[in-house]
């Protein structure tokens, strides 16, 4: 379901895209959090809860990256030399120099 | 549309990554609802908001006034920069106007046949324009092309058609010349009557239906010719010897009689012409007719019947020349400084004038008028004051009016030291015109001081109402409510709202004090916010002493920004300027305090100035360094303290000048050596680059404005890859034409005409980059800011106008590309620069067509740098014109591709759009464009600019609009009043639910 709306979001920036977006990696996170309290019913010490709870995580970290893969696509990810440098500012001048056509 | 903006803000270098920016986007795009929006060009109710226009005509050489008849009572002055005016005599103000251009020197000013006003320009072009309006009746050109060319009103009708005609003397030539239209009667030629003669003088001789023309025949002899009026025929020429070793120099017709005065000005020849068959001539020594001779005489002309004036250095005698026997005597003598005014006929008998001469101070003037026979009768005498700064009275112009009791009145129309113009009646200043600032030299911009605590209560109280009825009035426009009385109201709030023409520094840094240098070296602070005048200073440096020559104002350079630790004290302005003509002449320096406007300090050098070189170095003050380069090639540090001394010596060895010859084709480099003497410093040649003088002569040269603030070395693509702009600013910027005189349009062929344009290191002489473009031809206009640079050119080929854009981009700096290496800050891209670095430069570069000449380029300038560039082009219809830098970008390709739009980048054209609203004078003209300066405010979006000519014209512009602020008609009252009400809507909804549910548990 996540993967069709961020496919029908495009990968410019806007209101929906962006939406979008936070919502596909805030879900993950949020799971993450409470991925104990998902698990609680189950915890009667009978039940091996780990590769569940693991596949759990696993998926929802997988949806994690998903998220961020479409940042990317978004272009909002610095992963570019341009995001490190576009305020870099200009460097200092060793020498001087004046002049021009005589007054 | 707001996003857009944020694309193109982030082009320019804002970060565009991170979470971060999601939430600044969404506030944007909420803003955005609530925002108005923004528009490119002036809506017509803006106009006056935050520009003005102000209209001059220069220093005045010629008056006539126009006070008979019903019309409106008018005086017509013409102008040393060729402006012909006609100025209502009761305000002050300019009826109409024209300025003739450049080459068209007004040589005289008559109004002929009661309703023309007839100029002679440039010495041949004789126009009549026509009095009310100032529209152009005819206009002829004459064969006569010298300098010194007369025009006289006959009071006789030449072709009998009941109008008086017109003579023009010059070159040998007599014209007669029909007052009605313009048409040539006749010409006489006079270089034919006898070998060398060379008319200098003429009278008329009315009732005789004559003219005499008077010359010097060679060294020795003296003529005179004869003309009939009616035909033009010459009927007589007589010559006279000269005494032996007479040297010629002036010569003068008073009435019948001819006067002539030596060389030395110790003897006068004299004698009368009209009659007799011979002219004897009679040499008088000037000591016989006044004892204390002292310094070189000069012989001025009063048109008054048997009396001229001899003018020396410390007096000014009258004397008297009797019409039968040309025999000399003194009538009166006066003591310099005097101004003695034209004659002016009150009957046919009676003739006055007018004398001004200064009292104990200089602005306390006598003003007498005199009648001219006997020089005694004095009939008005009125002891005036004149208005501070003005200095010495230079001309004055006299007329007349009836009184009631028919007795006559006086006015007096005077041009003083500072170019302006008054009008003096009945012993006070009626109107005063400051036409001084016609003839800017140079302009700066200065912050006013910092408000202080204090404001008086009712102050504020008076504001807050003024600014409540104000929101009040744009609420109900805004909900459109208002009547047309409302929308009257609003606009005259809006015009004059008081805030922009306080005299203390605003938040946004929009109000400043615009210094301007004038021609008659007067300095001017004008406030920006209406552009009156805040103080003015005839600086005493440059006033001339006892008929020195005049000393010559040069420049105006920042002395002192104060920021910083020293807020509270003034800005100083250092004027550079001349003492006497010629570059050789020494320089003279004086420190001007900005906020008072008094002189604080002068000094006169010994050494010319040739080059001023301000330093980015400060001292403790706050004072910045400046060399002066002498014609030894020396330099001179200023100022002379122990402090900059130390400061400078750290710094010598990085310091370098450069010198372009344009006469030789040549441009030196230069560095600072040995330490001579006090503050002296020798300097040694580095590098000359010789351009080749048989195919290459200097056109233009372009350096980066030392203020230029530039955010980012970086430009990031639209596909995420960096381009690093070449930041060097010790770059000079070369063109090269053809050498040659055609340098007009339609004169030269295009196989011999080109165009080299360089790009050198201005520290080792380095050529950076050389292109050349073939036939095209100057004159070449260029602007060199950040990296790149712009020139207009004609191209002779496609018979159009081109403008070139040219990028430089660093390739040394982009070697570094991993991300990471730029996380942890180990690159080379913060590394100071120095020219001595290998340059590895790449060149973008494109033409355009553009359809309109050029008189001036510049750019504007914001104070971060952050905003995109707007060109500000000058027009040759005397208009400035706002050209985004994005239309010049050589990245420009017939088919962009999506990353380059999303960019900004445009599809290309052959030419550059101009549209009507990109003109930032709108519907005014500046006449004789000369500069265009612009300024940052404090805020970044928007750039000040004030352009000047005849006229000045001061105005705001935001190239990426205003992005950071509201606009002025933002309606503060709406959004309270959403506010409240949403907060009420709340309220009224809360409580409503609360009630349904409760009715809801009910059920």
């Amino acid at each position: 379901m996540m993967g069709f709306m961020m496919w029908m979001a495009g990968s410019t920036v806007h209101l929906f895209s962006i939406g979008i977006t936070i919502s596909a990696l805030w879900q993950p996170i949020s799971a993450l959090q409470g991925v104990s309290k998902v698990f609680e019913p189950y915890q009667d010490g009978r039940t091996d809860i780990l590769l569940p709870k693991l596949a759990y995580i696993a998926m929802n970290v997988a949806g994690l990256l998903l998220g961020l893969w479409k940042l990317n696509t978004l272009g909002l990810l610095p992963t570019h030399a341009s995001d490190w440098v576009s305020s870099l500012p200009p460097p200092q001048m060793v020498e001087f120099s004046g002049g021009g056509i005589p007054l | 549309m707001r996003m857009q903006i944020m694309m193109r803000l982030s082009r320019d270098g804002a970060p565009a990554f991170g979470l971060l920016l999601l939430l600044v986007l969404s506030m944007l795009m909420l803003l955005g609802c609530i925002w108005p929006q923004p528009c490119n060009a002036l809506y017509e109710d803006q106009v006056g908001m935050w520009d003005w226009y102000q209209q001059y005509i220069g220093k005045v050489t010629h008056a006539v006034f126009q006070t008979q008849g019903t019309g409106r009572k008018r005086v017509l002055v013409a102008t040393d920069e060729n402006v012909i005016a006609s100025l209502n005599l009761r305000k002050g103000e300019i009826l109409w106007r024209h300025a003739l251009g450049e080459t068209e020197s007004i040589n005289a000013l008559e109004i002929a046949a009661g309703k023309y006003a007839v100029t002679l320009s440039a010495g041949c072009n004789l126009r009549a324009w026509n009095l009310p309006d100032g529209t152009l009746i005819w206009e002829t050109h004459l064969q006569t092309a010298a300098s010194a060319v007369k025009l006289l009103i006959l009071s006789t009708d030449i072709n009998n058609d009941r109008t008086n005609d017109l003579l023009v003397v010059g070159g040998g030539l007599v014209q007669a010349i029909s007052s009605v239209d313009g048409r040539l009667l006749w010409t006489a030629d006079l270089a034919d009557v006898g070998g060398g003669f060379l008319p200098q003088e003429t009278s008329v001789a009315d009732k005789e239906h004559k003219l005499y023309a008077l010359g010097f025949v060679g060294s020795s002899k003296l003529g005179v010719a004869e003309i009939d009026l009616s035909t033009g025929a010459k009927t007589q020429y007589k010559e006279a010897e000269l005494p032996e070793g007479f040297p010629i120099s002036d010569l003068l017709a008073v009435g019948e009689s001819v006067v002539a005065l030596d060389l030395a000005g110790s003897s006068i020849v004299s004698g009368t012409f009209t009659g007799k068959e011979k002219i004897t001539l009679e040499l008088t020594p000037v000591s016989s007719i006044y004892h204390d001779v002292s310094g070189n005489a000069q012989l001025l002309s009063l048109k008054a019947r048997g009396v001229f004036v001899i003018s020396f250095k410390d007096e000014v005698i009258v004397v008297g020349v009797d019409s039968e026997t040309g025999k000399l005597d003194l009538v009166e003598k006066f003591n310099q400084p005097i101004a003695i005014s034209n004659t002016l006929a009150l009957s046919d008998e009676k003739q006055a004038i007018a004398l001004v001469q200064h009292m104990d101070s200089d602005q306390t003037i006598l003003l007498r008028v005199i009648i001219t026979d006997g020089w005694k009768d004095e009939i008005a005498k009125d002891v005036i004051k004149l208005e501070p700064q003005r200095g010495l009275l230079q001309t004055i112009f006299l007329n007349s009016y009836t009184r009631t009791d028919k007795s006559h009145g006086f006015r007096a129309l005077v041009v003083a030291e500072d170019d302006s113009l008054s009008l003096l009646q009945q012993g006070e200043v009626v109107w005063s015109r400051e036409d001084g600032l016609a003839s800017i030299l140079d302009a700066r911009m200065a912050e006013l001081p910092l408000e202080r605590a204090g404001v008086s209560v009712a102050q504020v109280e008076h504001s807050l109402e003024e600014w409540l009825k104000g929101h009040v009035l744009r609420l109900k426009s805004t909900l459109m409510l208002a009547s047309a009385e409302d929308v009257v109201a609003l606009q005259a709030v809006r015009l004059k709202n008081a805030e922009k023409t306080k005299m203390t520094r605003d938040h946004n840094g929009f109000r400043k004090l615009i210094i301007l240098l004038t021609k008659s070296g007067k300095l001017f602070a004008l406030h920006s916010g209406d552009g009156h005048v805040v103080w003015s200073l005839l600086i005493p440096a440059l006033r001339s002493e006892h008929r020195t020559p005049k000393p010559e104002p040069v420049k105006l350079l920042p002395w002192r920004k104060p920021h910083q630790h020293a807020l509270d004290d003034s800005p100083v302005f250092l004027v550079v300027g001349r003492l006497g003509p010629g570059p050789n002449a020494p320089g003279v320096l004086s420190w001007v305090d900005a906020y008072s406007g008094r002189e604080l300090h002068s000094l006169k050098l010994t050494y010319p100035i040739k080059q001023v070189l301000p330093l980015p170095i400060l001292d403790s003050l706050e004072q910045r360094l400046h060399l002066f380069v002498d014609g030894e090639t020396n330099v001179h540090l200023f100022p002379n303290t122990a402090e900059s001394l130390s400061l400078f010596n750290n710094q010598s060895q990085n310091v370098y000048f450069y010198d372009v010859n344009k006469d030789e084709g040549v441009i030196k480099g230069f560095r600072i050596t040995d330490h001579i003497e006090d503050f002296v410093f020798s300097t040694r040649l580095l590098w000359s680059v010789v351009f080749p003088s048989d195919s290459e002569a200097i056109a233009t040269t372009a350096t980066r404005n030392s203020d230029e603030v530039v955010h980012t070395q970086a430009k990031v693509l639209g596909d995420r890859n960096v381009l690093f702009k070449y930041l060097n600013k010790n770059i000079v910027f070369v063109t090269t034409v053809a050498p040659g005189p055609s340098s007009k349009v339609g004169l030269a062929a295009p196989e011999d005409s080109w165009l080299v344009a360089y790009l050198i290191d201005t520290i080792t002489g380095q050529v950076l980059h050389r292109v050349t473009h073939q036939d095209v031809q100057g004159p070449v206009h260029a602007v060199l800011s950040e990296n790149w640079v712009i020139y207009h050119y004609f191209n002779l080929r496609a018979h159009r106008y081109e403008l070139t854009v040219m990028e430089f981009y660093d390739n040394s700096r982009a070697e570094t590309k991993g991300v990471l290496q730029y996380i942890i800050g180990r690159h080379n891209a913060s590394a100071p620069f120095s020219s001595y670095t290998y340059p590895n430069i790449d060149v973008k570069s494109q033409s355009y067509f553009f359809t309109s000449s050029v008189k001036k380029m510049a750019v504007t300038m914001t104070a971060r740098g952050i905003t995109s560039r707007q060109l500000l082009i000058g027009t040759n219809c005397d208009q400035v014109l706002a050209l985004d830098k994005r239309f010049l970008d050589p990245r420009r390709s017939i088919n962009p591709t999506a990353m380059e739009r999303e960019e900004g980048i445009l599809p290309l054209t052959d030419g550059l759009p101009i549209y009507p609203q990109s003109y930032v004078t709108h519907s005014y003209r500046l006449e004789g464009l000369r500069g265009i300066l612009s300024v940052p405010a404090r805020l970044e979006s928007p750039s000040l600019v004030f352009a000047y000519g005849l006229d000045l014209f001061y105005t705001r512009l935001a190239p990426s609009r205003t992005y950071d602020s509201l606009t002025e008609d933002f309606s503060y009252a709406l959004l309270l009043i959403t506010m409240i009400v949403l907060v009420v809507a709340i309220g009224v909804s809360w409580v409503m639910s609360k009630r349904k549910e409760l009715a809801d548990k009910w059920k």
